[in-house]
């Protein structure tokens, strides 16, 4: 009756019915978009709800520190309160009116709680919403005393900088730089610390002394600096916890521009002996120092790779002021930038992925970022005199210092800067301030 | 030679094989989801809480005329995760209501736009003959000039600053880069015969404005989003589902990239899609993807 034929010809019949159909049923057309907008998003950020009236101020304060931390980004754009549809307490009550708050425009949304627990600490809770696709994106709650507010704040901001923009915060960061005053000709120096925002401002120095180039050891709690106390430049370290100073070493010459290396064990810094400058590595744990580069060029204003393989410094062995990377031993030398002028204070981005520099042509200063393969260079910013420029901690923002004459005097202060190029904000200190130092993440 | 006929075992034996054959290839069938707003998946929520135990000194204003030398108390210790079970009691959010009655939005004669960086596919000549049909008015789209920037903008040529002047050595590396950049097309990709090139641009120009693309973000250049986009007869998103789940969860960066893509899909500024009314059945579930690598 069926003959194998007849089943082989269904079969064919059939198989090329179904990959027909399952084909174009499984071949939905693909779009592809290439081209969009660079712009701050929108964020709303409501006040928190305080369980009690005693709560009344953490609940206003510390949205208004995560406002200003995300804002300060530049990638984040707060919606205006007066477009906000429910009160911290409409929110607490009933919940997060999702199709409410798309018509304010904002992608998400921040609300949270202030209350006591039952030690008595104060508890504050936050959410941040999905508004579009109403949901929670994520959901932390910190339990401290009254008077760390601030800090919960910058936490806060770090989190939920992380988990918009993919990348590590820096809110929870301090700067350390050197405070001015004074005329020109007798300009009074001081080390100075604060948070990022500018809060929390303490001096670390007296003044008497001529203090330059600060920096963080990796673990926060050891400053390196080089002063000139006692009439000869000499690097320093200064311990945050005890507040005692002491002297790297007994170095014949001059010795400055001292950075640590990522694990916080090295010092590498220059020392001019002879009439030669060149750079030494030295080991805090046993203070033996190892000179890197020979010849009659000076090298100095070394700074390690995050990864602590190599060290960028700029060096005139060319003839001009040029940025060259070694390896840590020494080895492997080649040159980074060809461009015209002079580059110095070159600093290796934490990420790993750019350096940041200062530049010098045509009578005027720039401070600019290159790859460590020499490609991509881009000036950021320029001034009348600007250098120095240091990491935030994730390695997306810059922070430096611009002069400017004003009379008989000069002001100089301190900004920071996106990597883009774009954001640049004025970080205010209480007098002139230049020479900043990003710390890491507050432990 | 006569073929040995073959008994009903071997029939149904032969129906059988169809039938897994053809739910392998088609796999099993969809049960209708009927809920416009069907939520995406939920994302577990950590509650940690952090204990504080040290306390730092107030936010003073400062005294210019503060001593050098004071004690600089050190950050406080990093909070202590103490209760994981702790989780707070809130209301749950309200579920939004199901609109029906949507207002159309008012018809528009639309200027297309021909992008000139896109491949043009001539049109294939028709077999039948045309239905009548009125034609839609359609404005001649006059060539792009080049645009000269007049204020560092950001804008989607220059996402990076560069201040180096233009007659700096260097530039003329810069200006070469840029021009080979330039002359790269964009793929399409798998579109259908249906969706004409015009199609696909008069879509793409009205979701860029909304999507944001984090440009000094680290390994901006390779964060291609696929997301699958279900979309109603009326032209508004429905659903956006991210295709790749398992990077999702695990890259923080492609986090970020996917969510600004689907916001850029849900914003209700963009969420109605330029597409062509008549052929619903070819884009009412499709591929998009965002592909920033051409923007840095």
């Amino acid at each position: 009756m069926f003959n194998r034929g007849f089943i082989a010809y269904l079969f064919f019949v059939v198989f090329l019915a179904v990959s027909f159909t399952g084909s174009a049923q499984s071949q939905e057309f693909e779009a592809r978009i290439t081209k969009g907008t660079f712009k701050p998003r929108p964020i709303a950020i409501s006040a928190f709800y305080p369980t009690s009236p005693q709560h009344d101020v953490l609940a206003r304060e510390i949205p208004k520190i995560v406002k200003r931390n995300l804002k300060s980004s530049g990638l984040f754009k707060p919606i205006n309160e007066k477009a906000f549809v429910q009160t911290p307490a409409s929110i607490y009550q009933k919940g997060v009116g999702f199709p409410e708050w798309r018509m304010t425009g904002t992608e998400t949304l921040l609300t949270g709680t202030v209350m006591t627990d039952e030690q008595g600490n104060t508890r504050v809770e936050f959410r941040l919403w999905d508004v579009l696709s109403q949901r929670q994106l994520i959901g932390m709650a910190y339990t401290t005393t009254p008077q760390n507010w601030r800090r919960i704040a910058h936490i806060m901001s770090d989190e939920i900088y992380k988990r918009l923009s993919g990348e590590d915060g820096y809110f929870d960061t301090r700067i350390v730089y050197v405070s001015e005053s004074g005329s020109m000709k007798k300009r009074v120096k001081r080390l100075a610390i604060m948070d990022q925002d500018g809060a929390n401002h303490k001096y670390l120095t007296d003044g008497s002394y001529l203090v330059l180039t600060p920096r963080f050891s990796p673990e926060t709690q050891r400053i390196t600096y080089m002063s000139y106390q006692g009439g000869i430049p000499k690097v320093y370290l200064y311990d945050i916890n005890s507040g005692r100073h002491e002297v790297l070493g007994n170095f014949r010459g001059m010795t400055f521009a001292p950075r640590f290396s990522p694990d916080g064990n090295k010092l590498v810094f220059s020392l001019a002996k002879n009439g030669n400058t060149d750079i030494y590595v030295m080991d805090l744990r046993n203070r033996h120092a190892k000179r890197m580069t020979s010849g009659p060029s000076i090298e100095t204003a070394p700074c390690y790779s995050p990864d602590s393989s190599q060290i960028v410094f700029e060096s005139d062995r060319s003839g001009g002021q040029q940025l060259y990377i070694m390896k840590v031993d020494g080895s492997g030398m080649n040159r980074l930038t060809y461009g015209k002028g002079r580059y110095a204070n070159p600093v290796w981005s934490p990420r790993g992925d750019l350096i940041a520099f200062t530049r010098m042509y045509q009578g005027k200063f720039y401070i600019g970022v290159i790859r460590p393969d020499g490609s991509g260079e881009r000036l950021i910013t320029s001034a009348y005199h600007v250098e120095g420029p240091t990491w935030s901690p994730n390695g997306r923002v810059l922070s430096y210092f611009k002069e400017k004459p004003s009379g008989n005097r000069r002001i100089t202060k301190i900004y920071t800067i996106d990597i883009t190029g774009y954001n640049e904000q004025l970080l205010k200190t209480p007098k002139d301030g230049s020479d900043p130092a990003w710390s890491p993440i507050n432990p | 030679m006569a073929l040995p006929e073959v008994g009903w075992p071997t029939v149904v034996s032969a129906i059988l094989h169809i039938a897994v054959f053809a739910l392998a290839i088609l796999g099993l069938p969809q049960i209708a989801n009927n809920n416009p707003y069907l939520a995406p998946d939920e994302m577990v929520m950590d509650i940690e809480l952090f204990n504080f135990s040290e306390v730092i000194e107030s936010d003073k204003p400062d005294n210019p005329q503060e001593k050098a030398g004071d004690d600089v108390p050190p950050p406080p210790a990093k909070p202590v995760y103490n209760n994981k079970n702790s989780v707070p009691n809130l209301a749950e959010p309200e579920q939004p209501e199901i609109k029906d009655n949507v207002d159309k939005p008012a018809e528009k004669t639309e200027t297309i736009v021909s992008d000139p960086t896109l491949i043009k596919v001539p049109p294939k000549p028709r077999s039948k003959p045309k239905p009548k049909t009125p034609k839609p008015k359609r404005v001649e789209s006059k060539p792009l000039k080049p645009k000269t920037p007049t204020k560092p903008e950001r804008n989607i040529t220059s996402l990076l600053k560069d201040l180096t002047p233009s007659d700096w050595e260097n530039a003329q590396e810069r200006i070469n880069s840029d021009k080979k950049n330039a002359g790269r097309t964009t793929r399409i990709g798998n579109a259908s015969r249906q969706m004409t090139t015009n199609d696909l641009v008069a879509l793409n120009q009205g979701v860029q404005k909304c999507w944001n693309v984090n440009a000094g973000g680290r390994l901006a250049e390779n964060l291609e989003v696929k997301l699958r986009v279900i979309v109603n007869s009326d032209r508004k998103v429905r659903e956006v589902i991210i295709m790749d789940k398992i990077r999702y969860a695990a890259d923080s960066h492609f986090r970020s990239a996917a969510d600004a893509a689907k916001w850029a899909l849900l914003n209700p500024q963009c969420s109605t899609l330029n597409l062509p009314p008549k052929k619903y059945e070819t884009w009412k579930s499709f591929i998009y993807v965002f592909d920033p690598s051409q923007m840095l």
